[in-house]
Formats: C-alpha cells, sequence, structure tokens
C-alpha cells in the first residue's frame, strides 16, 4: 500500500513538473521586463505599505500572480497597467487584514530607502509628504501617484485600479485638491 | 476647461515627470500654471510625488530578476504539486473520517453495559476486531499525517 502511494505520488509530481503549465513568459522576457517595472512598482509598494520588508513581499507576490496570468496582454503599457493592478489589489488586501501602517519610517530610521541619499530639505518636504498622505485614503493614494509619480493616464489608472475613467477624474480632483491643500497648510506651518 | 480638469494638466505633468519643470518648461504654459486653480494643485501635488519617486527610486533595493524568477518558478512548482495531490489528500482525510466513525459507531453499538460484559468475558472475536481497527487507524492517520 505505501509503494504503491508513494510511486502514484511521484507519477503526479513529475507531471506537475513537466507541465510548466504555470509561468506565461520565458525567464529572458521576464528579466527585460523586470529590469524596467521592478523598482517603480517596489516604491510604489513602499510608499502604499509604508513597510519595506512588506514591500519585497509583495513584490515578489507581484510577479508570481502576474506570472500565471494568461498571456493576453497587448502591449507593454497593458502589462504594465495589470502589474499595477495586482500589486494595489495585493495592498488592498494586506492593508485591510493587517493593522493599517499609513506613516512612512522617518528616513533617519532604517528601513527607509532614502536614508544614505537625502538631504535637509529633502528630508522635511517628504516628512511633510508622509503626513499628508497619511491623511489620504488608499484609493486616492493609488490614484495620485499613478497619476503624478508615474505619469499615468486616466485610462490607464482606472485599468490599474479596477475603476471607471470617470470615476477616476472625480477620484483624482478631490484627491489632489486635498493634497495639494494639505501640502500648502503643512508648508505654511513649517 | 471644467472645474475638475484642465486641458494643460497633461503637459504641467508630463514637464514635471521628466523633470523639466520649472526650468526647461514653456513661460507661457508656467505663467498659466501660476493662474489656473487646477494646473496650481497640479504643479503642487506633482512636484512632491515625482521628487519623492526619484529619490525611492535611488535607494530602492529590488530582488534580481533571476532571483524573483528562480522563487516564482518554485512556487509554480510546490503549487502544481499541491494541485495534483489534493484528490488523494481528499481521499486520505475521508479514511480518517471513516475510520473515526466506525470506531464511534462500534463503541455506541456496544454501549457501557455490553463493554464492562466483554472486559469481564473476554472474547477474542472481538479483540481481534478491535485491534485490526487500530490497525487501520494508525495507518490511516500515519499517510494522512505524515504527508501534511
Amino acid at each position: 500500500m505505501r509503494e504503491l502511494t508513494y510511486s502514484e505520488l511521484d507519477r503526479l509530481q513529475a507531471r506537475a513538473l513537466e507541465t510548466d503549465e504555470s509561468l506565461q513568459m520565458d525567464q529572458d522576457t521576464f528579466s527585460g521586463m523586470y529590469e524596467r517595472t521592478a523598482r517603480p512598482l517596489w516604491v510604489f509598494l513602499w510608499r502604499r505599505t509604508g513597510d519595506a520588508q512588506l514591500a519585497d513581499d509583495l513584490l515578489q507576490e507581484t510577479y508570481y500572480r502576474f506570472l500565471k496570468m494568461p498571456n493576453v496582454f497587448e502591449s507593454e503599457a497593458h502589462r504594465k497597467n495589470y502589474l499595477y493592478r495586482i500589486a494595489a489589489n495585493l495592498a488592498h488586501d494586506n492593508h485591510r487584514s493587517h493593522v493599517p501602517q499609513t506613516t512612512i519610517p522617518d528616513e533617519r530610521e532604517p528601513g527607509h530607502p532614502a536614508t544614505e541619499a537625502c538631504d535637509i530639505e529633502n528630508s522635511e518636504r517628504r516628512a511633510d509628504l508622509n503626513r499628508a498622505m497619511a491623511l489620504l485614503k488608499p484609493r486616492q493614494r493609488d490614484a495620485l501617484w499613478l497619476a503624478y509619480a508615474e505619469g499615468a493616464s486616466h485610462q490607464e489608472i482606472a485599468m490599474a485600479l479596477g475603476l471607471k475613467t470617470t470615476s477616476v477624474k472625480l477620484l483624482l480632483f478631490r484627491a489632489r485638491r486635498k493634497l495639494a491643500n494639505l501640502l500648502r497648510g503643512e508648508r505654511t506651518l513649517s | 476647461m471644467s472645474a475638475m480638469e484642465c486641458d494643460r494638466e497633461i503637459e504641467i505633468v508630463e514637464a514635471v515627470t521628466c523633470g523639466r519643470w520649472p526650468a526647461g518648461a514653456d513661460e507661457e504654459l508656467q505663467s498659466h500654471a501660476t493662474s489656473c486653480p487646477v494646473c496650481m494643485d497640479v504643479v503642487e501635488v506633482s512636484l512632491a510625488l515625482s521628487q519623492d519617486r526619484s529619490s525611492g527610486l535611488l535607494s530602492a533595493h529590488v530582488p534580481s530578476a533571476g532571483l524573483v524568477w528562480w522563487r516564482a518558478e518554485m512556487r509554480a512548482r510546490r503549487d502544481a504539486v499541491q494541485r495534483a495531490t489534493r484528490p488523494m489528500r481528499i481521499v486520505e482525510w475521508a479514511a480518517l473520517a471513516c475510520m473515526l466513525a466506525a470506531m464511534g459507531a462500534l463503541l455506541y453499538w456496544i454501549g457501557p453495559s455490553g463493554l464492562k460484559a466483554l472486559l469481564w468475558q473476554p472474547s477474542l472475536a472481538f479483540f481481534a476486531g478491535l485491534g485490526l481497527l487500530i490497525l487501520l487507524s494508525t495507518v490511516v492517520c500515519y499517510f494522512v499525517l505524515s504527508r501534511d
């Protein structure tokens, strides 16, 4: 009985390993795409979660899910939007299932990616931005980041966040207004 | 132009994200940005976010493509094995559940008085059956738990 079970298991495992059903592209294509997208995506995840370690984990998970998807992408931009969609959903799920961490660590502390490369002015500006971003809703943060850091169009943001283009316009307008006012307020205070 | 958006917003975002703001941007566009309330907000927000992105990019440490690929491949294989062996695991757990149900049913059928009587007057058939049941349960438990 034992022998039969293990041989059956080996057969199933071999079949599972043979069928590289899973990954939708070859390693070279993936490497090229990864080099172009990984760093901005990591910064997006880090900005979204406020945790460098978590951003690493979510980055890995994002690419895994991306590679498992059927290859139906029309263009590089289409691929990129899907990557951001997966990443935003993962960050959103993480935000719901864990204690939300909206504050980015101080730049002088370990864990902040810009610890070594910043001056005082940059540091203060980023601290203002962190405080202001923490007051926005996750969807607002995502939309603003995609629009004004990544330079994505309304259609691309809609695709990445799973929203209608008209909703994106309104979402961006409100979020932008709020963030701009908060930033001006922070500057006035400082 | 509506109150929510401005036609020149895209030009401003492009100039900021390409590092051409304010130096390098069209003077007419700059003067528009100081008078249009939408573009004033756009400049404020896009400058802050694109600077944040640039400094984040400079110091972001991402794992190599090879490492991410290797992990994804390992995970895909593990998932495939799990999917392929799922029916076997279901059968094993079902066998374990049946075994426990059979033991429970046997004990219920014998009852406390019957059990007492069997202990006082041991029957070979009873103990042989019980032994077989325990042996089978152990084997099923071994297969179920060793896999998990």
